[in-house]
């Protein structure tokens, strides 16, 4: 039983140092600020519109994903074939590279003189300096956590509902419009806006294509290395309490429907 | 007619062997068989949900091998009812006949309320189908398979999740609806109490063969195998050989000389249901041509009946009532007088 407890004490110690080491910058970059600063801040003009920019960038990137990622998901969750394997390793390689990289790599495809750049500029899309570009960064280095999601949704779902659909005369797409993509529904939600919100705060890759128009991350850089500490701090507290935000939306819809999928099960 | 010929499926660690399988129109065929042998792949089989790698499906002369589920009309019914739990319970049973987008709400609801009726879930329709319990479950998954009037109804032991009074009652259920709806049934399980209620036809099914098919009587009476005589409950499975006019069963230290009805070869496997032996303190003057003394070497509790194993030379199982066990005051180490007639014997 010492044993016991002394081992208790040893993991809350270790456990305290890490809470500390998360929260202890968050908290001072937050509170810091005093309320008057952080409002003038947000009032101003630039900041104001690169927010306002950086939330709609990576809204248009999550529901484009959404579009892409839940067929692939539905795709590798209910089928075999060749290579699906190296498909699973390869769509969460965003996140393990250096987003810069990730920025780079993306300009190669989507840059001007570039293949996808060339088709989209037929209709009068182009991507490096533009908005569309920030657009493109974040989907690319955010998109696996949705798509990871909406897989363990699908696998959770028993596939006998679907074999049964069938069997009532339910085509393929019938069973996955009434079946599957109900049933998954809460994991998508919750993917999205864990995309929503990783896709906000990138800054690598969004550097790389789009440094203008200014996203929040890139602002508070440039507010950095331009003025110093002082004057982007505020702006990177508000950036972290928008986040901090859309964090505590995303666990309050989640656990309503995780209750909701309790009451499936039980 | 439904065919399978020759259908074979290898399926992550076990497979299917050449199961060749003929169900006639408005027949109740029951495969019966232990869990993990491959039933519920020969039904899904035969829905389309999976392809066998060999072998062809038959539905009237026609080869539907290759039909996708959708276009066959063979609905499933599984153990754990598989309800779409986003759905009420008037949707779920629904479904089937909004997935045919010609039918109009009228038509719609009229079925459903037919359908409700009959199996006496109409006052359930708006509900959740996660309040239900699990007899009310299993009616609504039957009635939605059935609204969409399948060709054939496939049962992956659709009561096998049920406590013993529910699923009595639905079986006794299920046969009224067979007869009044008249839909060609394949009913998987491994209780055979359901197949002896439901059954014109069972298959007996291990390790991924058919062993045995035919009447649910003449299957129980006669197996035509060890494991089929085992599986449905014919406890005195012996070898016995033909020496002249003689039939003699080897014992440990003894053999005996039986008399039977049934013609064997030289050798056989012969096998005696426990419940057509009878027991008695003494000898037996009856029509029964054997009967042999012994001596009560274990007694098994059975809740409704008890099995007595006497060793007469070879070891006998035999069913007796409570009733009978208290008037005989039998115990263990007693002896007693086994008897059986010569035609309740069978060879295989």
């Amino acid at each position: 039983m010492l044993k016991n407890s002394f081992f208790h004490f040893v993991i809350t110690i270790l456990s305290l140092i890490l809470l500390f080491f998360v929260l202890a910058p968050i908290f001072n970059l937050v509170f810091g600020s005093s309320v008057d600063i952080l409002l003038e801040t947000i009032k101003e003009k630039e900041v104001y519109n690169t927010i306002l920019r950086t939330f709609k960038a990576s809204l248009v990137a999550t529901l484009l994903s959404i579009l892409l990622a839940v067929p692939l998901a539905y795709l590798l969750a209910r089928f075999d074939f060749p290579g699906k394997v190296l498909i699973e390793g390869l769509i969460n390689l965003p996140i393990i590279i250096p987003h810069t990289a990730a920025g780079i790599a993306l300009l190669t495809v989507f840059g001007n003189r570039f293949f996808l750049g060339k088709f989209f500029s037929n209709f009068n899309i182009s991507f490096v300096g533009e908005f569309a570009g920030i657009v493109i960064a974040m989907m690319f280095v955010s998109m696996p956590f949705l798509l990871n999601d909406a897989i363990e949704g699908f696998r959770s779902i028993d596939i006998r509902l679907e074999k049964v659909a069938r069997s009532l005369g339910a085509s393929p797409a019938q069973t996955f419009f009434k079946i599957a993509l109900p049933l998954n529904f809460s994991h998508i939600i919750s993917g999205s806006l864990m995309m929503w919100a990783r896709g906000l705060s990138e800054f690598g890759a969004v550097t790389i294509l789009a440094y203008h128009p200014m996203s929040a991350p890139v602002l508070i850089y440039e507010r950095f290395t331009s003025y110093g500490l002082k004057y982007s701090r505020p702006i990177a507290a508000i950036m972290v309490l928008a986040s901090l935000i859309v964090f505590i939306i995303l666990r309050l819809v989640n656990s309503k429907m995780n209750s909701v999928e309790n009451r499936t099960e039980g | 007619m439904l065919k399978l010929k020759n259908i074979e499926k290898e399926y992550n660690d076990f497979s299917v062997n050449n199961i060749n399988l003929e169900v006639k129109e408005g027949e109740y065929l029951v495969i019966l068989g232990p869990t993990g042998t491959g039933k519920t792949v020969i039904l899904e089989i035969i829905a389309g949900l999976i392809n066998s790698n060999k072998g062809s499906i038959m539905y009237r002369g026609e080869d539907i091998t290759n039909y996708s589920p959708e276009n066959r009309s063979m609905a499933m019914v599984y153990q754990d009812y598989m309800l779409f739990p986003h759905l009420n319970v008037k949707k779920n049973i629904s479904f089937g006949l909004k997935t045919n987008n010609s039918y109009k709400n009228e038509v719609i609801n009229k079925k459903v309320k037919k359908m409700t009726d009959l199996f006496g879930i109409s006052h359930l329709l708006n509900r959740d189908v996660n309040t239900l319990s699990g007899g009310e479950k299993q009616r609504v998954a039957l009635a939605r398979a059935l609204i969409t009037s399948p060709e054939v109804l496939l049962l992956d032991e659709p009561l096998s999740a049920l406590d013993p009074g529910t699923a009595e009652n639905l079986i006794d259920e299920l046969k009224k609806i067979h007869k009044k709806l008249g839909t060609t049934t394949l009913h998987v399980t491994h209780n055979f109490v359901e197949a002896l209620a439901l059954a014109d036809k069972v298959a007996i099914m291990n390790n991924g063969k058919i062993e045995q098919i035919g009447d649910a009587e003449e299957v129980f009476q006669k197996p035509s195998s060890n494991f089929v005589a085992q599986f449905v409950g014919s406890k005195n499975i012996f070898e016995a050989k033909r020496i002249g006019d003689k039939i003699i069963i080897e014992g440990k230290n003894k053999s005996l000389e039986i008399e039977m009805v049934e013609k064997i070869n030289e050798q056989s496997n012969i096998t005696i249901r426990p419940e057509d032996i009878i027991i008695s303190p003494g000898p037996l003057y009856s029509s029964a041509r054997n009967s042999f003394l012994g001596k009560i070497i274990k007694i098994k509790d059975r809740l409704n009946y008890l099995e007595i194993i006497v060793d007469i030379g070879v070891e006998f199982s035999v069913h007796i009532t409570r009733q009978s066990f208290k008037k005989f005051n039998l115990e263990k180490g007693k002896e007693v007088y086994i008897s059986f007639k010569a035609s309740a014997i069978h060879s295989y």
